[in-house]
């Protein structure tokens, strides 16, 4: 079993529009890349369309997580293979508390029968709470319900550190954290980081790169993928903009 | 109908009382039952051939808990009420004392029947006063030359008139001046007779600045052509605070219908919290007379309909008196080929300035099958007010679903959740712990079982 993440000639439409327009990507296990890219080209639609937003439509293509196209499956079972998207927009659930969303998340793993143990959850949670520097009294709350922007990102990291993800896709979970709340981010996923860990992080910045060293870059303009290189790329785009790439799309 | 002048003949009680009765049933006897053309009951029929009902049968009084059917054992360990009664149909069968420290307060915590004996004269001054046998008068008081407001329909007072002819039993409350219960005052009434009818009531009565909880709660097994007729009447007196929590959880095949009413005087408050899962037909009232400046009403509720279930809810916020708030949010689910009805009357009376009055219901639809009619109704007469009123249906939130289904949670449990989520909302404004405990499951078991 090749133990990666490959996106094959993805297509993706949302209505008649068609947003995605043949990505090719492959993430090895070990590796983290980031991807970046102008605003409205498709980087979040790629994310979501990969652990199964029912909004969008694959007009053609495949992903392979570990050799197994995962593009039939229903989004549960996608997560329960191990692939975990951190939300560029979590949602607010009121009347869901962190804690019991997190214990049935972690029991759906669990094969018919067995149960989360409290010793497991616990632990894990005091762990995970740890790494973030939140306090226990966090998970009482309803899921994201008036949390302010930071906050929802840190509980995606939560989530994260708890499930114990094999792909993880960060969509801009930099975006609008201070700089202790992006060092403490970071701090959590470079604490998962390892060679069984693969993933995307979307971002339009240097500075969480800064933290979260990638393995590669890849651009991504009008739902293609146009350029790949090493972190200096992202470096280059940090100082440069993205006008170039623009040029490289319609080229 | 001579079968009610039989019963009448056995529901006893002092001369005022018998009159009483004897004049609702003539009451009721004269009344239909409300029919379509009746705006409060449009999209309700309760189907009832009186003839053929009989009362429920009487129960044996038991000096142990043990005695008493398991849901009421198991539902009494889990409760941290001060004092109870449990009614087995028409009357009391088991029941705890008040603690000695609130009675010598001059607290009384009984049955009706009994109250009616001892405290005669607190009894007589209250009973009927809320809830009286016809429909309570709510037409509002409108400035002259404009278009008077709607009267009632006679016909809404056939089963108010009914609860008041031939109540058997049910709780007395009598909370004097200025004293606080801290512990809730609880009723748990069964029923174990099939084909029957109860007729029950209960007066709650906070004077000046007391304080108390009352939970009326109802439970049983299925029982096929079985209805259970109640009035609850709570008198609000100045600055006094209620708290009034029925929950409905009746068998199927039980039609239930109550008027639950509070008369709040100045600067008092009354917080209400009605939940509605049992039974296959529910009419459950409840009504806030606001008579007092500055007082204050809070309306919650909650139900889940799942089968053929057609739940009736009817609110009134009557704001007769300046300066006064009323809050209304009733969050409902409605499953399969269930029906949910929804009327929210709020009036304000002329001279009733600087009213508040709110009111929302939210529903939950789970099946092209169900329906919900959602009726609210404003009737405004003061100038300087701020009313709103809205209205809301929707599926499960296809966004939030997806989001529990992306961390591994399989749709039917995520459905689960967001149902049970939609609901606990409302519980998070309830500070009654045990309570609240005993809700979250029952709403578990009847998500479970969707
Ligand atoms: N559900 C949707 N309905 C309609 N249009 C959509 C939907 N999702 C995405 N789009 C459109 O598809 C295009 C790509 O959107 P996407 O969110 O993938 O961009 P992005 O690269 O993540 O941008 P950003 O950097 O701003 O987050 C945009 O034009 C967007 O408006
Ligand atoms: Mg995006």
């Amino acid at each position: 079993m090749t133990h990666q993440l490959e996106i094959r000639n993805l297509h993706a439409t949302v209505g008649d529009t068609e947003i995605l327009k043949g990505i090719n990507l492959i993430v090895p296990r070990g590796e983290l890349h980031a991807i970046m890219g102008p605003n409205g080209n498709g980087k979040s639609t790629l994310a979501k369309v990969i652990v199964g937003d029912p909004e969008y439509t694959v007009t053609q293509g495949e992903v392979l997580v570990d050799g197994q196209n995962i593009l039939e499956m229903e989004p549960d079972e996608r997560a329960r293979l191990g692939v975990f998207l951190a939300f560029q927009y979590p949602v607010e659930i009121p009347g869901v508390t962190i804690a019991n969303f997190l214990r049935l998340a972690m029991q759906a793993r669990k094969a018919e029968g067995e149960e989360v143990s409290f010793t497991e959850f616990y632990g894990k949670l005091q762990s995970a709470l740890k790494t973030l520097e939140w306090d226990e009294s966090i998970v009482e709350r309803y899921l994201n319900a008036g949390f302010s922007g930071g906050e929802k990102k840190r509980n995606e990291i939560l989530q994260m550190l708890m499930l114990e993800p094999n792909y993880i896709i960060m969509d801009e979970t930099d975006s609008g954290l201070d700089v202790d709340a992006l060092k403490i981010v970071a701090r959590g996923v470079n604490s998962m980081r390892g060679p069984s860990l693969g993933g995307l992080i979307i971002t339009h910045y240097q500075r969480l790169l800064d933290y979260i060293v990638p393995d590669k870059v890849h651009i991504i303009v009008n739902g293609k993928v146009v350029q790949t290189g090493g972190p200096e790329l992202a470096k280059k785009l940090d100082s440069e903009g993205y006008d170039w790439v623009k040029e490289l799309a319609t080229a | 109908m001579t079968k009610f002048n039989d019963q009448l003949a056995q529901v006893q009680g002092p001369e005022w009382l018998t009159a009483k009765r004897k004049e609702s049933l003539e009451l009721f006897t004269a009344l239909d039952v409300p029919q379509e053309n009746v705006e409060a009951w449009k999209y309700t029929r309760v189907d009832v051939d009186f003839d053929a009902l009989r009362p429920h049968g009487k129960r044996d009084v038991v000096s142990d808990v043990s005695a008493l059917p398991q849901s009421v054992q198991d539902r009494l360990t889990g409760t941290d009420v001060g004092a109870f009664l449990v009614l087995d149909g028409p009357d009391v069968v088991y029941r705890t004392e008040l603690p000695a420290e609130l009675k010598a307060k001059g607290v009384i915590f009984t049955d009706l029947k009994t109250a009616v004996e001892q405290h005669a004269d607190k009894v007589q001054q209250y009973l009927y006063s809320v809830v009286p046998a016809e429909v309570p008068d709510d037409t509002t008081i409108a400035a002259p030359g404009t278009t008077p407001s709607k009267s009632p329909d006679p016909s809404e007072g056939k089963f108010s008139a009914l609860a008041a002819a031939l109540w058997t039993n049910g709780a007395f409350v009598y909370v004097p001046r200025g004293v606080e219960v801290e512990l809730p005052l609880g009723s748990f009434r069964v029923m174990s007779d099939a084909g029957t009818y109860t007729a029950t009531r209960t007066l709650v009565v906070a004077e000046e600045n007391a304080q108390v909880t009352f939970i009326d709660e109802q439970d049983s097994e299925a029982l096929p052509g079985t209805y259970a007729i109640g009035a609850v009447e709570l008198v609000v007196k100045d600055a006094a605070r209620v708290r009034y929590v029925s929950i409905q959880n009746w068998g199927e095949g039980v039609t239930h219908i109550q008027r639950q009413r509070g008369d709040v005087g100045r600067d008092a408050t009354l917080n209400s919290l009605v939940v509605t899962m049992g039974g296959t037909l529910s009419r459950t009232e409840m009504q806030s007379y606001l008579r007092g400046q500055g007082s204050n009403s809070e309306m919650l509720a909650l139900y889940f309909a799942n089968r053929d279930q057609h739940f009736d809810h009817y609110t009134l916020q009557h704001h007769a008196a300046p300066n006064a708030y009323s809050d209304l949010l009733y969050k409902g689910v409605n499953n399969d080929a269930s029906v949910g009805v929804f009327s929210g009357m709020i009036k304000v009376d002329l001279g009733a300035q600087k009213t508040d009055a709110y009111q929302k219901h939210r529903t939950l639809m789970l099946s092209s099958d169900a329906r919900n009619f959602s009726v609210p109704q404003l009737e405004i007469n003061a100038n300087d007010v701020r009313c709103s009123h809205g209205s809301t249906t929707s599926p499960v939130d296809q966004e939030a679903l997806f989001f529990l289904r992306s961390r591994g949670i399989a749709r039917e449990v995520a459905e689960k959740m967001l149902v049970t989520a939609f609901l606990e909302d409302v519980l998070g404004r309830v500070p009654l712990k045990s309570v609240v405990k005993y809700i979250e499951g029952i709403i578990a078991r009847k998500v479970g079982a969707a």
